[in-house]
Order: structure tokens, then sequence, then C-alpha cells
């Protein structure tokens, strides 16, 4: 307990202590009062890093919670050695982050690297192009590894709720001749509802949490295209020694990703308390 | 549970119409495409490993050339390299102490704290509980920050336990979590029966409860295995001493200067951080995977 009190919620006391200073690391601390404040709200840079979270955040959900379901349903049907499966698929997840990094690095090196090479080898010399190095395919590129990682995560919890499910009911749906495709859609998509939802809401969260894949990938570049909103606040605190203007934006973020999290349940109250008055 | 009674119905009716005479033989055509679907993602989860596994073992001029090709020799000497050229086995120490302190401290602390939040009721019992979970939205780098300039304050950057603090805590919010599940699915008879027999809570707790709970131990075991074992970021701005490095931003390191020491040493170096982190998934895998399933069925 002392330990989370100090290293998790000390730390946020600190925080909003420091984003009220002109801190930089040299010992020149001066209070500021929320000019950080103002300064983050009309910074255009930082809504830039916002916006490219957003599109990063999107595709890694969209991808890893898509594939994730598809290879639970695989599963859940028992397909030939998904004992195997479920193992091999946590590789990825497993990876240290800086093994990750350094290893698509190799793969995706312009000249030399694994797919490029591939490529030409196959004749597909146009496709073959500078993933990571390139400003318009750098971002979707890390999405896409991102993805990668997350994949066996979604489809650990999405597994975890289709085996809970009763058997029945998809007897049923089989004995009435309902396709894999009307059962996946239409019987066990609904049923885990709750479960998805809740990784999608993880996994969207962990996207506006954490940066090292990223930042390991590209140092944010080339030009600043993919860096996104956490990496932003790294590189303010960490390589421009910004210490106040970093607090305060961390805490924006945090502010606001508090608020993202806690409105639907709110909202979900309200309407249970309200329909709960309703039917008494 | 009333989802499955309200959806049923209307599926089998509209359904109930066309579909009777289905042979025993589509079962099998059925599930190939999900099998074909399910072996395509295993060949691309694993495949990227192997092939990092196969680098390490040829020369640089192999590497670069033909970078999809087998090894031929089966060459050691990346790893003569990377040994020779970096403190390797320095790093790994630095890793394993760090790694080692962080699984037991936290194992202790979720499972001292998760029986705490199931089974003892104590004032504010469940606000308490519901900070403990909110840490866990709070992004990353608001917590970088303040931590590191809290452990500056305290003299602990550059050390073990400047490292270990901020790592075992890390793990709490999530680590709790998963104990609290599990303490709380022990049915209140078995308190019951050993209180009957004149246990003392310690014994209680002791005898009765941690034997239950051994896989979710065992899984928050794996994940501060994990976490401690590749987490980069925090090491990277709170250690300095070269001596002090852990693997990750050892590797890093050495990847950053491949062009000093080629590229062999670096695949070789990545070789050996991954083996023990996938040894303590293989270990404890099935209660690992068992109880995160079990997450997503008890919240689903």
């Amino acid at each position: 307990m002392a330990l989370l009190a100090l290293f998790l919620i000390w730390p946020i006391g600190v925080s909003a202590m420091y984003s009220t200073t002109s801190a930089s690391g040299f010992g020149d601390m001066e209070p500021v009062g929320f000019d950080n404040y103002a300064r983050a709200f009309a910074d255009a840079e930082l809504y830039a890093a916002v916006g490219r979270n957003i599109l990063f955040a999107a595709i890694v959900v969209v991808l890893s919670v898509g594939i994730g379901f598809l290879l639970a349903y695989a599963l859940y049907l028992r397909v030939g050695g998904w004992r195997a499966l479920q193992v091999v698929y946590m590789v990825p997840y497993i990876m240290p982050v800086v093994v990750t990094a350094i290893m698509w690095q190799f793969i995706l090196e312009p000249e030399t690297g694994l797919l490029n090479s591939v490529l030409r080898a196959a004749g597909l010399d146009a496709l073959a192009g500078p993933w990571l190095t390139a400003q318009s395919t750098a971002l979707p590129t890390a999405a896409l590894i991102q993805s990668w990682v997350l994949v066996p995560f979604a489809m650990l919890l999405l597994f975890g709720s289709m085996v809970s499910l009763p058997a029945e009911v998809l007897e049923a749906a089989s004995l009435d001749g309902a396709g894999h495709l009307t059962r996946m859609v239409r019987v066990v998509l609904p049923m885990i509802r709750p479960t998805l939802i809740l990784t999608i809401g993880v996994i969207a969260l962990q996207l506006f949490r954490s940066f090292d894949l990223v930042y390991l990938l590209t140092k944010g570049g080339p030009i600043g295209s993919t860096t996104i909103a956490t990496l932003f606040v790294f590189v303010q605190g960490f390589v421009n020694n910004e210490y106040g203007y970093a607090n305060a934006v961390g805490i924006i973020i945090g502010l606001a990703l508090v608020i993202v999290a806690v409105t639907p349940r709110i909202v979900q109250a309200v309407r249970r308390s309200r329909t709960g008055k309703a039917t008494a | 549970m009333s989802v499955e009674s309200s959806l049923s119905a209307p599926v089998r009716r509209r359904e109930a119409a066309g579909a009777q005479p289905r042979n025993r033989a589509g079962t099998r055509a059925r599930r190939a495409l999900p099998s074909l679907l399910a072996w395509a993602w295993a060949l691309l989860s694993l495949y990227p490993l192997a092939w990092l596994v196969m680098q390490s073992f040829r020369s640089d001029a192999d590497i670069l050339s033909r970078p999809w090709g087998l090894p031929v020799d089966g060459r050691l000497d990346g790893y003569a390299k990377a040994f020779e050229s970096t403190p390797l086995v320095q790093y790994f120490l630095n890793s394993l102490v760090v790694t080692v302190c962080v699984v037991l401290v936290s194992v202790a602390c979720c499972t001292g704290a998760g029986y705490a939040f199931s089974k003892l009721r104590f004032p504010g019992s469940n606000t308490v509980f519901a900070v403990f979970i909110g840490v866990l939205v709070v992004p990353a780098p608001v917590l970088l920050l303040p931590v590191f300039l809290i452990s500056r304050d305290l003299g602990i950057l550059d050390s073990y336990i400047g490292l270990i603090g901020p790592y075992a805590a890390g793990v709490l919010p999530l680590g709790v979590f998963l104990m609290k599940t599990h303490f709380d699915s022990i049915p209140a008879s078995f308190a019951e029966a050993a209180e009957i027999d004149r246990a003392t809570p310690w014994q209680t707790f002791v005898m009765v409860m941690l034997p239950q709970v051994r896989p979710a131990a065992a899984t928050v075991a794996v994940l501060a295995f994990m976490s401690a074992w590749n987490e980069y970021i925090y090491a990277l701005v709170a250690i300095r001493s070269r001596e002090l490095f852990t693997l990750p931003i050892g590797i890093a390191d050495l990847s950053a200067k491949k062009f000093v020491y080629g590229y062999a040493p670096v695949f070789a170096a990545m070789v050996v951080t991954i083996i023990p982190v996938y040894l303590a998934f293989l270990l404890a895998q099935r209660s690992f995977l068992n109880s995160l399933a079990l997450g997503g069925g008890v919240k689903g």
C-alpha cells in the first residue's frame, strides 16, 4: 500500500504541483500559475499529436480486436491444434518491446530488410518502400506493428468470454441450420458484447497511456509524423527539459482519459436509475 | 443470461425454414476457413521470432545480402562478439536482480492486498479499491516524470531500488484486481470451517486461502516478470551508469552501434534477452492463460 502511495498516487500530486511552475530541471523553478495550461490549449503541435494518437488508436483497435475476435472464434470452434495455437499466439505479446521494435526495424529496413527483399524478389518493386522512414507511411506502419503485439491480448479476453457461453444456445442455433457466419455474427457476437466493449476500452486506453513501441520504432519522426500525444509529453519533459509544461500536458491528457473512461458508466447508471424508477 | 433467451428465439424462427438437409461432411469443410486463418496467423506470430533466431547464427554479409535465407553454417560469431563488445552478462544480471525482486514484492503485496479487499471489510475499503483501479487509467508519461522527480529527491535514481519500487508499484493495480477476483471466488464456508476448527485468522489465510489462489499468484508473477524484464522507457531515464544497465537499454544501445559492432551481435543479444521471458511464460502458461481468460469471462 505504501508502495502504491509512494510511486503511483503521490506522483500525481507532485505532477500537479510542477505543472504550475516553470521547472526545467536546472533549479530555476518559478510559480507561473496556469500559464502552462493556457500554453497547452493554444499549442497547435499538441492538437496535431492528439489527432495522430486518435488515428493510431483507431487503426490498432479495429485491427487487433477484429483479428482477435476471428482468432478467438476459430479457437472456440476447436480447430486442429487449438491448444498449441493459443500458446503460439502469445509470442508477440510477450516479446520485450525493445526486441519487437529492433526486429521490425530490421524487417522493414528499406534497402536490405526482409520485407522489401521479398517484395523485390517477387517482382513487386513498386510496393517496396521506406516503411518507417517515410512521413506518409510511418504512422500506419507503427500501428500495424502495435496491432501485431495486441492481437493476442484481445484474442485471450474474447476467447475467455466465449468459453463461458452456454453450449446449448449454439447447439440450438446449429440444429436450426444456422451456418458459421450466422452463428458468429448473430449468436456469439451479441452474447459477448460486454467483453467486446471492455476489450476495446482497455486497448484504446492502453494506446493513450504508453508510447514505448512508437518511440523505439521512430523516435516520433520523421518530422514529427509519429509523435503521438504521450510521446509529445515525453519529448517535452525529457528531451526539451520543460518539466512544468510536460506535467501540465500530462495532466490534461490524464483528466481527458478519466472523463472518457467514466462518462459511459455515469450515463449507464443514470439510465438504470431512471428505468428502475419507471418500473417501480 | 437474459441475453441468450431473448436471442435464440428469433434466430431459431428465422433459420428454421430453410436449412434442414445438411450432412456431416459439411462440418469439416466448414472448419477449413477458420483453420486456415488460425494457422496463417500462427505463422505470422511465430515467423518473425524464428527469423530473429536464425539471423543470430549468421554472418553480417549473409544478413545483409540474403535476409530470408537459412543459416548456412550456424555461426556463433554474433554471440561471441555480443559478449565481447558489451557487458552483456552484467546487463543480464542487472535485469535478473531487478526482475526477481519485483516478482517477489508484487506477489506478496498483491496477495495481501487482494485478500484484504476481498475478505476483510474495513471502513472505506471500496473507495480505496476504486482508487486502486482508477490508477490504471493514468497515462504513463504523467507518472514517468513525477516518479523520476521523486526518485531524484529520494536519491534512488540510478540504483536497483529506483527501478524495483516503481516497477512493483506498476504491477499492483492489475495484480490486486486479479487476486481479489480469485479470493472472491472462494466460498465463505471455507473460512467458517477453519474458524470452527479454531484456526487463527493468520492460519486461515496461510493454510486455507493461499493454496487456493496459487494459479492467480502464478499469473501475477508472470505479469510482474514480463513488465520488469521488458520495461524500457523508465530504465532509460532512471539509469545513467553503464554497469547498472538492464538488458532492454543494453540492447537498444548495442543496436544504435550496429555500424560499429555489426548486425549479428544485435540479433544474438536479442535472443539472449527473450529466452528468460519465454521460459517464464512457458512454465506458467496454463494458469496464465486461464486466469486472464477468466478475467474476460468474469467481467463479460
